[in-house]
């Protein structure tokens, strides 16, 4: 769109004024003129055309209902269009006659572009560019906006307006909550400083309360030794209480025992005696009373029986006595009938008895009563008559039997030949009989000497490394276990020793490897910078500096600045690459000490290794008596078990083998005794016959 | 015969500036000065000490807590069964303490006088300990002139809490001068007050043994106690002993040559590394100051909160328990220079030139702080006062702040895109 005309029909100081744009064949229109000739107003007039005219700011020299500007318009495409406008609230755009006209015709004329923009874009003041800041500032209008944003390369700056603001508030708002960080941090710092004087405890407090306890403690003492007598008042109250009664029942006693005037003090235990001295006469007046109804009862008894029996008058104990004889006399009378039966019985065998002894005239009433003495005879002859009985009777069964086996005897002595003199042989049979049986014995022992033969050959064969018979076995002179013991544990020590060392020195070569592969990595990682390497950079830098000084030329100039650079850099290098530095050179560190661990190792393992051939040349000697090589001890050790086994059989075997011998001896001297026995009754006896058998013949 | 010297004990004290997060060691932090304490009187029952010096600063100022007391007093306790005898004089900080001024010791402690010089002699250790306590906070004059004459015979040891000629970030107290304590004739000074151990004389002895736990990043390396050799009345040695159960450690990291955040965390790891071994088995809180002109810097202040959450992970990766990562310090510039920038003939270029102007000018600045006054005046007093306090009205505080701003800017007016 362009603007051919502008006028300025009743605007500003101006007055039926135009700017007239068309005259030209187009391209750039340069408005110029000194302070306050109408520039600011013009470019005013321009939006007010356009936009309508919205203050009284051009309402000066004409009245703001007659402000009038007009203009011609021109399209890109050739439409064209003449409009008018005044000041007002609506219908303020009019056509070249003066007629209202449809705001919509312009817009399209304009493209769409807005009041701001269009202020932004074609009509910018001074003026207006501050109100686009503070526009900005204040968050209204797009234009301070659309001036942010495209300085800032398209970033919205609304955007990050309101992330600050946001992010302010996230911080703190004056009269907020406790939401926001700094109020809420406030708020708790505002707690913990009350808790922290809630919980501390002052000084003053504290001395305060400390004197408060102590006067406190002094006051319960205080309180505490009131109490106690209290208690002990109370207790003594409590019996007075307790005792009351019965003191008032003691006045009112003391009262009436006082009525009684001057009493006799009686004992103690009279209160007792009065008891049973009244018992007593209780007792004896209830005797009365009953004796007192016999005496009626017998009176009227009496009364009725008359006057007295003389017989009655005898004496009560002549009476009982005559009683007590009569029932004597009662019993003797029916005794005497059965006794006089058995007499007669008694009697009648009497007389049988007498008759068997030829003394039938005797009468048994004479034959006087034998003694009893006599009786005791006659008891035991009659006992010793019987068992003689016995006697005989079996004598004379044994007296049979003997005579028939002396028959039978006779008859065999006489079917035998007539008799040797055996006592020899006897003795010889009696001596044999006498060593037992000596072939078994015999037997077992040659068993136990082939037994302990075979065993000893299986331990020699065992005692390796000897090589030779039992009883060069026997006769080696073999070291002590003790020794064996000690040298078995030197040679452990040596081991454990040299096993240690091995894993020490495996250790450190591991970990060397370890130390190697990391500084490997590092050197990978880049080349690592030194100290010497800075110190190098330097003296070669002061070198060309010296040089440098002694003459200038401009080359070692350049190589100084080049030295002194490569310096600082390797500086610099050294300075970041602490890190990297400082682990390399740990980690140098690390590896020296372990090559240092290495070799200490090793030294150690090389003189255990010296240790252990001295101990080696050692052990032989102890065995050279031995006349073999010894193997290691813990072998030898067993070795020497085995030898000393070895040892205790053969003695064995020894003892064996002699009693072996002995026995042998013994059987051939009781062969030869039995056979001279025998050959003296001229019995012939097998030549070479056994014991047993020459034995059995013998007997 | 051995004397331990020690000063600035500041028994719970809090330890500054630790952010409270998920996995950090409260408590190991919050027991530091308490260990270190322990440690200290474990030294002096294994070096079998005769003497125990502590010139100054028992507690802090201004807590209350009266258990702090009771705990020293236990340690003093422990030391009278061990047979160590212990002289303190009063600094500055116990001459406010309500707990220097209400505890009861045990009687193998002796507090040298705060009104006038004081001695007090142990003739069976032949050693005689001159000195004078702070009788207010704030002592200018120069205790030591008055000090009284050595006593012949025996080793006379000088006690004072003193700024000496004067320290940063120390009060100028008992201000006097080297020559003032020579002039004495005593063999040893037991100084107190300057938080960084230092010897300043070996002739005679004048030494600050420093705090005995440091208490923020400004307080870095082994803290501890200084153990003293006397034999035949002369100073055969003098050895620091590292006492501390915290290791303050401020980790410097250029990120220059780093592209990305997570180049910068390898660095911070690599750096946390070597401190964490210099602090050896203690609990090591680490400030990280990340600098330098950085492709990394983009990323870090868009998103500043989640690379501190990297950091703590890393560092609880690296040392579990064993760091605490107190904060970390972004002072990383963009690649784009700034003064492209304010030359840049556009809205952009505008607000890098106003916010130069801005902190170029005093006015601009004052009315600046105005906006953070509500702020200001919410913060708890302890944050707007001391050496570590933020000050929203102060100049300088407000250009940092303008500093970083631009920093913050700067990737998201113009930075290499997002990421």
């Amino acid at each position: 769109m362009r603007l051919v005309t502008l006028g300025l029909v009743r605007f500003g100081p101006f007055t039926d004024a135009a700017l007239d744009f068309g005259l030209g064949p187009g391209g750039l229109h340069v408005i110029h003129g000194p302070n306050e000739a109408g520039k600011s107003t013009a470019l005013r007039a321009v939006l007010g055309l356009l936009y309508g005219i919205h203050d009284a700011t051009d309402a000066h020299m004409h009245r703001a209902t007659e402000l009038r500007l007009s203009g011609h318009l021109t399209a890109r495409d050739g439409r064209e269009l003449e409009i008018q406008r005044r000041k007002g609230r609506k219908n303020t755009l009019l056509d070249r006659n003066g007629e209202p006209m449809d705001e919509v015709l312009l817009d399209r004329m304009l493209g769409g572009v807005g009041r701001d923009v269009f202020r932004t874009a074609f009509g910018l003041d001074h003026q207006r560019l501050r109100e686009g800041a503070e526009a900005l500032l204040a968050d209204e209008g797009d234009v301070g906006q659309s001036l942010f944003d495209a300085a800032m390369g398209g970033r919205g700056v609304k955007r990050v307006l309101d992330e600050l603001a946001s992010e302010a508030e996230a911080l703190y708002l004056p009269r907020s909550n406790a939401t926001r960080a700094i109020n809420t941090h406030l708020r708790l710092f505002k707690e913990a400083a009350r808790r922290a004087r809630d919980n501390s405890t002052s000084a003053q407090g504290f001395v305060a309360q400390k004197k408060g306890l102590d006067a406190a403690e002094s006051k319960r003492q205080e309180l505490g030794e009131r109490q106690r007598e209290l208690a002990t008042e109370r207790d003594k109250l409590g019996r007075v209480i307790r005792a009351a009664p019965k003191l008032v029942r003691r006045a009112e006693i003391l009262t009436q025992l006082s009525e009684f005037g001057e009493l006799p003090i009686l004992d103690q235990n009279a209160t007792e005696r009065r008891a049973a001295v009244e018992n007593d006469i209780d007792g004896a007046e209830r005797a009365l009373r009953g004796e007192s109804t016999d005496i009626a009862r017998l009176q009227s008894e009496l009364d009725v029986v008359g006057p007295p029996d003389p017989i009655l008058e005898l004496d009560q104990k002549l009476v009982d006595g005559l009683v007590g004889r009569l029932a004597t006399q009662e019993k003797a009378l029916s005794d005497q009938k059965k006794l006089r039966g058995e007499l007669d019985v008694i009697e009648s065998d009497l007389r049988a008895i007498l008759a068997q002894l030829g003394r039938k005239d005797e009468s048994p009433e004479r034959i006087p009563e034998p003694t009893a003495r006599e009786h005791t005879r006659v008891t035991t002859e009659a006992r010793t008559h019987a068992q003689l009985g016995a006697a005989v009777d079996l004598a004379e069964t044994r007296l049979s039997e003997a005579a028939s086996e002396l028959a039978r005897v006779e008859d065999r002595m006489k079917a035998l030949p007539s008799a040797v003199d055996t006592n020899e042989l006897a003795r010889a049979v009696s001596a044999a009989r006498r060593a037992g049986d000596v072939s078994a014995r015999l037997a077992s022992a040659r068993a136990l000497v082939d037994a302990l033969r075979l065993e000893t050959e299986g331990v020699l064969c065992e005692l390796t490394p000897f090589s030779g018979d039992v009883n060069g076995a026997a006769a080696l002179r073999l070291p002590r276990m003790e020794t064996v013991e000690q040298f078995d544990d030197r040679f452990r020590a040596l081991a454990t020793s040299s096993a240690r060392l091995d894993e020490a020195a495996s250790q450190a070569l591991r970990a060397a490897g370890i130390a190697e592969r990391d500084i490997d990595a590092l050197r990978r990682e880049g080349d690592v910078p030194s100290e010497a390497d800075l110190a190098g950079e330097r003296k070669s830098r002061d070198e060309l500096w010296g040089e440098l000084r002694r003459r200038f030329r401009p080359e070692s100039a350049q190589a100084f600045e080049r030295a002194v650079h490569a310096a600082d850099e390797l500086a610099d290098r050294l300075r970041r690459e602490a890190g990297r530095v400082a682990k390399l050179a740990q980690l140098e560190a690390e590896r020296a000490r372990l090559a240092h661990e290495f070799t200490r190792a090793e030294a150690e393992r090389t003189d255990v290794r010296a240790r252990r051939e001295a101990l080696a040349r050692e052990w032989c000697e102890a065995w050279a008596s031995a006349g073999f090589e010894p193997a290691s001890p813990g072998e030898m050790r067993g070795f020497l078990g085995r030898h000393a086994n070895l040892l205790d059989l053969v003695r064995q075997l020894r003892k064996a083998t002699a009693e072996r011998d002995e026995l042998a001896r013994v059987i051939d001297a009781h062969v030869h005794a039995l056979r001279a026995a025998l050959a003296s009754i001229s019995a012939s006896s097998p030549s070479g016959g056994m014991l047993p058998e020459m034995l059995a013949l013998a007997e | 015969m051995k004397l331990v010297h020690a000063a600035d004990l500041h028994l719970d004290s809090p330890l500054l500036g630790l952010e409270r997060y998920d996995g950090a060691p409260v408590h190991r932090l919050r027991n530091a000065t308490r260990e270190a304490f322990e440690n200290l009187v474990k030294l002096c029952i294994d070096e079998s000490a005769a003497l125990l010096l502590l010139a100054g600063d028992l507690y802090d100022g201004n807590w209350r807590d009266y258990s702090t007391g009771l705990f020293f007093a236990a340690g003093m306790s422990k030391l009278r069964r061990a047979g160590v005898r212990v002289v303190w004089i009063r600094g500055n900080h116990d001459a406010a303490s309500q707990i220097a001024k209400n505890l009861e010791l045990p009687p193998n402690v002796r507090e040298l006088d705060h009104k006038r010089p004081d001695t007090v002699t142990y003739e069976e250790i032949g050693v005689v300990v001159h000195g004078q306590g702070f009788a207010t906070r704030e002592v200018r004059e120069n205790l030591a002139r008055t000090y009284p004459n050595p006593r012949p015979g025996l080793f006379n040891i000088g006690m004072l809490h003193t700024s000496v000629t004067g320290r940063p970030g120390h009060d100028p107290y008992a201000p006097c001068t080297t020559d003032d304590l020579r002039e004495r004739g005593y063999e040893y000074w037991a100084l107190g007050h300057v938080h960084q151990r230092e010897e300043l004389s070996c002739d005679p002895w004048m030494v600050f043994p420093g705090n005995l736990q440091g208490r923020h990043a400004r307080e870095c390396g082994g803290k501890g106690a200084t153990v003293v050799t006397v034999e035949d009345l002369r100073v055969r040695a003098v050895e620091h002993r590292v006492l501390d159960s915290v290791r303050w450690a401020v980790c410097e990291i250029d990120v220059s040559d780093c592209a990305s955040p997570h180049e910068v965390l390898a660095a911070l790891e690599r750096s946390l590394a070597v401190e964490h071994a210099k602090a050896d088995t203690r609990l090591l809180a680490a400030r990280v100051v990340v600098s330098g002109q950085s492709g990394a810097h983009a990323a870090l202040a868009r998103e500043p909160a989640r690379w501190l959450a990297e950091a703590r992970l890393l560092a609880t990766d690296l040392g579990g328990d064993d760091i605490w990562l107190e904060k970390m310090q972004l002072h990383t510039r963009d690649t784009v220079p700034l003064t492209e920038l304010r030359a840049r003939d556009d809205a952009v270029g505008q607000v890098f030139r106003g916010l130069a102007e801005l902190r170029g000018s005093d006015a601009e600045l004052s009315s600046l702080s105005q906006e953070f006054g509500e702020l200001a005046n919410k913060l708890p007093l302890s944050m707007r006062e001391g050496p570590d306090s933020l000050r929203l009205d102060d100049p300088e505080t407000l250009r940092r702040a303008l500093d970083e701003v631009e920093q913050l800017l700067l990737p998201r007016l113009v930075g290499g895109g997002d990421e």
